[in-house]
């Protein structure tokens, strides 16, 4: 809502500056967004009388002026085909400077001087007009500084008017709030209307509704005779200013006085309304109508149109008919002021993708008390801008009387709510000052009780703690004491799924892995690439009604489409040593239930290198053991104990470098390389790992309290054995003969080699294992760890052909 | 040797001992001097064998002062001998030193998202104000995201152009995805009984256009409290505790009257520019304060929804967005470079 201070002034004798009144404004509740200041540059501008006009020796189109600028006579050279002796113009003398900054000098022009410039409406902002100069009243004086005689020079408030007041998307609502606020009166015109004694108007126009819940008060006037042609300048000049765009006398002044005092008003000509009868209806099935914007409308019964015994014409509250408009060579004018109720005019204008200045009014609840004041305020102006006769008396259908809210503050109450001791006086004196009426204090259950009559421009005032809301903004939040909520004993902080949360993102980072936050959305077509077997249709995936684009239609199943996205965005800006994770949700239909299932998963990825070469360390290259790295970590330091590898199972994983771990048959996830060919399809390296654990069940097999084990006094022993062995036996099967055979001196089984080649032969390769032994109770004897030794090593050779490498 | 004599020899050997030590360069040479003074063979040996020939009554006298002059120069040796132990090792030293200005060796180190770390300092300050931390589900359900927070039917928030809906399996369907974290005040105020003191971090999805300011998916952090006796007072007053915290104690804190659906009174809450401190420049748009939050009294309707006496109860609700606290305090200019994961951006911030 743009705001003119100009114009405001009308209404309250503001004694302040507008940066002052700005912060007022802000302060109780009324956003300014900006205050511009108009016209500000605008210098040595003057009222002109154009005395004689003859025609330039050397150029058929322009013609050299003599002009009045008050006390002195200008030589002007002019191209405008409209000039004339006897006009008032305006003129840019020299040192003139025009909207935008334009300056005007002496200047030659075909051999003659001009000193200065005649204007039109489009040089001097005030509209569109540039075929011309602009013509001024001849009211004006010559040598009249014009930006001040138009009110060029303004300062325009830009507010941000929340949709729980429609009473300010109105000057008169913003003054009443300025007069509140600084304590000052409001003043409101009070149209003086001339009418005709007859005839009258109910003999050439009726009224009749047919739907009192959509429309419970229609309200018209009638005035004959008018011409149509542009409005006064000043009104055009508060019209641009407000940021509408003047039409024609009739169409200015219906926005005009809608802008002045909220209530959207529409002007049919008159003589197009069939027999003069409308009928206030909602539409028939397949009904249609052409709308002033020239489109053929598919009409619903769940709109309300304004008809007449011919059909539509107009569109209630959002938008008038083509046929019914008023045009250049209207003479008759029928002003419609209404209400409509809000939820439908919001309903409809949604529908047809039709929004104005009047519905967004409309919708959010205009006062059916203010129709007959909106409809004489503009018969008036018509009067006086349009010409005309103004037909005796009005129409007034209202078959439903909306009553003003009554309403109780209790005072006490809002004292205790808002944390500020008020009194009954004062909390009616805020109340008071924006027209609330207190008809009693009284003494009721221990409180004192204002009894209020809300005015019917504040819909939004229904209940105790709106009138609440009203105290504190007036009163000022600035003005209430900041405390803290009592304690009442509690105590805050993480639960243990969430410190442990917490502290997997710190092993992660630790880790060296970088964290990312990827869209919850993903395209299908990512998910079927991921997934080939998810056939388009099936009901395994959430789908989005109302996508913004392909790319984002379906809610991920997995967190992959986002971990290789990233890599994929960072290869493409030469970023390496790419190792990232993400912690989020991923989404699961149920059946039969609104909500989807929606676990919360690790994920990790990483591709190309893991380090660059270095001044004294060669590049690493990320491979399957980069991941398991990442993934013993996190079972080591979630004290996971007992954990065992499977095969995997996600179809995006190479079968031969990826493993799903599992405890106790619970599947924690999988890890590992990605499939040639889906690495290639996300255009990601192709020895690029990924990692996704269910977050549920990682922590529902993490030991949250590590048992302690005694681990004595006494020096640990490290022996190394190298193995021979087949080339198919696992690690782990090593390990774990190792680890049965060592008993409970064995405590750490490390492996440091792992080599193929010509010295153990073909088929075979060779580990080697650091064995590390300690008693909790003694220091160990050479013989007792050869004894343990000897035992491991038979083991080996029994148990898998494993023999001592020599 | 008479007395005489042998006290002569024994200054003149005390005498060239301290000249000698002093000259000394090398440990070779000390070792010879040590010989020649201390050796079996060496001048204070040597008068100790002289010392025999004195009469009985000067050998005491004598002796004692032999002793003297042997552990002076026994003392001498010594720190002659560190003096030039200590300085064969600085050379040693400093022929061994290196470039220290070789890069050190260190294991890769990751970072935690901005946007996490900013919800784990909102997460903690509200910790420390006794709050627990309640997370609610992505995809939500009109009633818990709009009807129950007293939004109506027709508000425009909830339009297919600003909200996304979830695609029905056959039967009408009411999911969305959730455009706030407001849904937890219900979900935990439907299970829970006050006193509640709960912040609820998570991600938000609108249906905007992305911009400098604007993506389709953002991060909030949701609070309220729920208790008697809360009061605007008390919202005000937790409100700037945590502004100070996460801006800094000297910036200043403002509660503009708004209006919210779920609240009532409302307040947009603004903390003065930390660029200009006050007096306007274009991150503030010449006003001098940053809006940061959106805030009020939890709607006494609200309460009707999850069975709440709202004479009995009172209570308040704050949201704030995450992305915009990390664009203000890190005077980020467009918060879309949080959601594309650049590694550049990632590692330096």
């Amino acid at each position: 809502m743009r705001v003119p201070l100009s114009w405001l002034r009308d209404y309250v004798d503001i004694d302040i500056p507008a940066e002052e009144l700005a912060d007022r404004l802000e302060n109780t509740g009324t956003a300014v967004e900006s205050i511009v200041r108009t016209g500000r540059e605008l210098q040595n501008i003057l009222a002109g009388l154009l005395l004689e006009c003859s025609p330039h020796p050397r150029a058929d189109r322009l013609k050299l002026c003599r002009v009045d600028v008050g006390g002195r006579v200008a030589d002007i050279v002019c191209g405008a085909p409209n000039a004339a002796a006897g006009m008032k113009v305006a003129v840019a003398v020299p040192g003139a400077v025009l909207p935008g900054g334009r300056r005007i000098e002496r200047a030659e022009m075909m051999g003659v001087t001009s000193e200065g410039m005649l204007l039109s409406g489009a040089e001097l902002g005030v509209n569109d007009d540039t075929a011309g100069i602009l013509e001024l009243p001849a009211e004006v004086a010559p040598g009249e500084d014009i930006p001040s005689y138009l009110g060029l020079a303004d300062e325009v408030l830009e507010l941000e008017i929340t949709p729980n007041r429609p009473d300010c998307l109105s000057m008169i609502g913003v003054a009443r709030e300025v007069a509140a606020i600084l304590g000052l009166l409001l003043s409101q015109p009070l149209p003086r209307i001339e009418e005709e004694t007859l005839p009258e108007i109910t003999e050439l126009a009726t009224v009749q509704i047919d739907d009192p819940d959509l429309c419970s008060r229609y309200t018209a006037r009638m005035i004959r005779g008018v011409t149509i042609g542009p409005s006064p300048l000043w009104m055009q000049t508060r019209l641009r200013a407000a940021g509408v765009r003047p039409i024609s006398n009739v169409v200015d002044i219906t926005n005009y006085v809608m802008l002045e005092c909220g209530q959207p008003l529409h002007a049919f000509d008159a003589r197009r309304i069939h027999e003069g009868h409308i009928i206030v209806r909602r539409a028939k099935p397949g009904e249609r109508m052409v709308t002033l914007d020239g489109a053929t409308r598919e009409l619903d019964p769940e709109m309300l149109l304004i008809t007449d015994p011919a059909g539509p014409i107009a569109l209630a509250g959002v938008m008038g008919g083509e046929d019914s408009e008023v045009a250049d060579d209207t003479t008759d004018v029928l002003l419609e002021s209404a209400h409509f109720k809000p939820t439908s005019i919001m309903r409809v204008s949604r529908m047809l993708g039709l929004t104005s200045e009047a519905s967004r009014r409309f919708e959010r609840g205009s006062d059916p008390s203010g129709t007959a004041w909106a409809a004489d305020r503009a018969i008036e102006l018509m009067r006086a801008y349009a010409g005309g006769q103004i037909l005796k008396g009005t129409l007034d259908a209202r078959p439903r009387v909306i009553e003003p809210a009554r309403l109780g503050l209790r005072v006490q109450r809002a004292s205790r709510l808002l944390g500020v001791e008020l009194d009954a006086s004062t909390a009616a004196d805020l109340l008071e000052s924006i027209d609330i009426r207190i008809t009693e204090t009284a003494e009721e259950g221990g409180d004192s009780v204002l009894h209020a009559i809300v005015p019917t421009f504040r819909p939004d005032l229904e209940r105790e703690i709106d009138l609440v809301e009203e105290v504190a903004r007036l009163y000022g939040y600035s003005r209430i004491p900041s405390t803290l909520p009592a304690s009442r004993g509690r105590y805050g902080g993480l639960n243990q799924e969430q410190r442990e949360l917490r502290s997997i993102k710190r092993l992660l980072e630790a880790a060296g892995l970088f964290e990312v936050v990827t869209y919850g959305f993903t395209a299908e077509r990512v998910l079927e690439r991921l997934k080939p077997g998810m056939a388009r249709g099936e009901p395994d995936v959430v789908r989005l009604r109302n996508p913004v684009s392909d790319d984002m239609a379906v809610m991920r199943t997995t967190l992959l489409p986002g971990l290789l996205s990233v890599l994929d965005y960072n290869l493409r800006r030469r970023n390496t040593e790419l190792g990232i994770f993400e912690v989020g949700r991923v989404f699961f239909p149920r059946k039969g239930r609104d909500l989807p299932e929606e676990p919360l998963k690790l994920g990790c990825a990483m591709g190309g290198f893991w380090a660059q070469k270095q001044w004294d360390r060669e590049a690493r290259e990320v491979d399957f053991y980069t991941i398991k790295g990442i993934v013993e970590v996190l079972l080591e330091r979630l004290n996971i104990k007992g954990w065992e590898l499977l095969k995997a199972q996600s179809p995006w994983l190479h079968p031969g470098k990826s493993a799903a771990v599992t405890v106790h048959g619970a599947l924690l996830g999988e890890f590992g390389e990605l499939k040639p060919g889906i690495a290639e399809a996300f255009e990601v390296k192709p020895n690029t790992q990924v990692l996704e654990f269910d977050a549920a069940a990682l922590l529902a097999v993490a030991e949250h309290l590590p048992e302690f084990r005694e681990i004595g006094r006494y020096p640990a022993v490290r022996r190394d054995i190298a193995l021979v062995m087949d080339e198919g036996i696992a690690q782990a099967e090593v390990d774990k003969v190792i680890r049965k055979a060592g008993g409970s001196l064995l405590r750490e089984i490390g492996m440091f080699d792992l080599y193929r080649g010509e010295q153990v032969g073909k088929g075979k390769k060779s580990m080697a294992f650091t064995l590390t032994y300690f008693s909790e109770d003694r220091t160990l004897e050479e013989a007792e760890i050869s004894q343990v030794e000897s035992a491991i090593l038979d083991a080996l050779e029994r148990e898998l052909s494993i023999s001592v490498r020599s | 040797m008479d007395a005489e004599s042998g006290y002569r020899e024994l200054e003149n050997i005390a005498r060239r001992a301290v000249e000698t030590l002093q000259a000394v360069e090398t440990l070779e040479d000390l070792e010879h001097l040590r010989i020649e003074f201390l050796g079996r063979s060496g001048s204070i040996a040597r008068l100790f064998q002289e010392l025999r020939e004195l009469d009985s009554s000067e050998r005491p006298a004598f002796g004692k002062r032999l002793n003297e002059v042997k552990k002076e120069i026994e003392s001498r040796l010594e720190a002659r001998e560190q003096e030039l132990q200590s300085r064969l090792e600085g050379l040693r030293m400093s022929r061994e030193s290196i470039d220290i200005t070789l890069p050190g060796r260190s294991e890769k180190l990751g970072r935690k998202h901005l946007i996490t770390r900013i919800i784990e300092e909102i997460e903690d300050i509200f910790i420390g104000m006794g709050y627990q931390l309640q997370e609610g589900p992505e995809v939500e359900t009109d009633y818990y995201n709009f009807e129950a927070l007293n939004t109506p039917e027709w508000h425009p928030a909830k339009s297919l152009a600003d909200t996304f809906y979830v695609e029905a399996d056959g039967a009408k369907s009411t999911a969305l995805l959730r455009t706030h974290t407001s849904p937890v005040q219900i979900r935990v105020m439907e299970s829970r009984k006050p006193p509640l003191f709960i912040v609820s971090p998570g991600k938000a999805y609108r249906r905007d256009v992305p911009d400098a300011s604007h993506t389709p998916m953002f991060h909030q952090v949701e609070g309220f409290a729920v208790d008697r006796h809360i009061t605007l007072g008390d919202l005000k007053g937790t409100l700037e505790l945590f502004c100070h915290e996460i801006f800094g104690a000297e910036r200043e804190v403002r509660f503009r009257p708004h209006f919210f659906p779920f609240t009532e009174p409302s307040a947009e809450v603004d903390v003065s520019c930390g660029i200009c401190e006050g007096s306007g420049c274009r991150l503030c748009k010449q006003t001098g304060w940053l809006e940061i939050l959106g805030a009020g009294m939890i709607d006494p309707n609200v309460f009707g929804y999850v069975g709440y006496d709202p004479d009995e109860y009172s209570g308040f609700a704050f949201g704030v967005g995450v992305e915009r606290i990390a664009a203000l305090k890190y005077r980020i200019p467009d918060i879309r470079i949080l959601l594309e994961q650049d590694f550049r951006f990632l590692q330096s911030i």
